[in-house]
């Protein structure tokens, strides 16, 4: 702890109140601006098992390289009750390529068959703990909360998709879907570091 | 006797590029052992890559204190996290005209979530992050830094 508290004085890291997500935590419901205009919370959907959100944005490498991913894990899922919700926490004002305008751009050139959302406030990627994109986050409903039930990466493999060995997210989903244990609730990757106001 | 001609034309121009701007490839096994390493040294691993604008933005303060530091004990190795197929056309040309004052490797070991843990078990895989350590003990930072801070980082770990 010492060690801890050193390191934030010689770095001048100064640590936002953050709630970060565990696996078997409760999640919050949120409210967000979607690519069409319309506001977007999981309580609309009424019939849902839970959500895959994906913390993504337009520019970062890893994003892109996710992206088909991205669109058949809902193509997949969105029928069994699992749809993906994509969350874009980046300030346009430090990254100018994820401004509403281009995500909006970005949803249409590549068909996005989800919603789109802009965490203009950045209080739920802070609430949820996301640091990275793109930073998976699996929920499910349970009576008329949500629960984390995965945290972290979609597949073990952001290069090349034929190599994956580990489809984390498919297999966290599948698991649910059979009420089966998660194997793999936990998993860290490469990403680009979120882009957070500046106070 | 043309075409050969041409062959060790290229296999020379080949040889003096490489030695230009030498980028090893580590596999997890070179990382492991490079993490292990010990004696008198600092060691500043940092993990960054090509298109990460904040990696990109910290280089200068790096360099900037390296060169300061020419003759001490302290090793910086950048490592990149540029993907393999982006070696030739993005990343070797990037590092012969911005990084020749800079010792990189590229980071080629497999499942992130095998190795990231191994460089420090807070990290969350966010890039920029670099790892500072020495007998003095080791300190990680998962974030851009300033030549301030990294000479800070430094001034409490050199041995």
């Amino acid at each position: 702890m010492k060690k801890f508290l050193t390191l934030l004085l010689i770095t001048g890291i100064s640590l936002p109140v953050m709630a970060q997500y565990k696996v078997g935590d409760k999640a919050t419901d949120f409210k967000l601006k979607n690519v069409d205009g319309k506001m977007v919370s999981l309580k609309n959907y009424k019939e849902a098992k839970g959500f895959i959100v994906v913390f993504t944005c337009n520019h970062c490498p890893y994003s892109q390289a996710y992206e088909q991913r991205i669109l058949d894990l809902d193509k997949k899922y969105a029928s069994q009750g699992y749809p993906v919700i994509a969350i874009n926490p980046n300030d346009p004002k430090i990254q100018p390529e994820d401004s509403f305008d281009k995500m909006k751009e970005r949803a249409v050139t590549y068909k996005y068959t989800f919603p789109y959302l802009v965490d203009e406030t950045q209080h739920i990627t802070r609430t949820y703990g996301a640091t990275r994109t793109p930073h998976v986050f699996v929920l499910e409903k349970q009576g008329t909360g949500l629960v984390v039930k995965y945290i972290g990466a979609i597949d073990d493999n952001t290069e090349d998709p034929k190599g994956v060995a580990s489809p984390y997210v498919e297999r966290a989903v599948n698991a649910l879907l059979k009420k089966e244990v998660i194997t793999i609730e936990t998993t860290k990757a490469i990403g680009c570091t979120i882009k957070w106001r500046k106070a | 006797m043309k075409q050969r001609f041409s062959l060790i034309v290229l296999l020379v121009l080949l040889v003096f590029t490489t030695r230009a701007q030498q980028v090893d490839s580590w596999r997890k096994s070179d990382l492991t052992d490079q993490l292990r390493s010990a004696g008198d040294t600092l060691y500043v691993f940092n993990f960054w890559a090509t298109w990460c604008k904040p990696c990109i933005e910290e280089l200068p303060a790096f360099k900037a204190v390296q060169s300061e530091l020419e003759g001490k004990a302290v090793r910086f190795v950048f490592i990149s996290l540029d993907f393999k197929s982006k070696r030739a056309d993005t990343l070797l040309p990037f590092v012969s005209k911005n990084m020749d004052w800079a010792e990189v490797v590229q980071l080629d070991a497999g499942n992130p979530n095998d190795w990231i843990p191994l460089v420090d078990s807070s990290w969350s895989g966010a890039i920029p992050a670099t790892l500072f350590w020495s007998p003095k003990g080791r300190i990680f930072i998962e974030e851009g830094l300033s030549d301030t801070q990294i000479r800070q980082t430094i001034k409490t770990l050199i041995p």
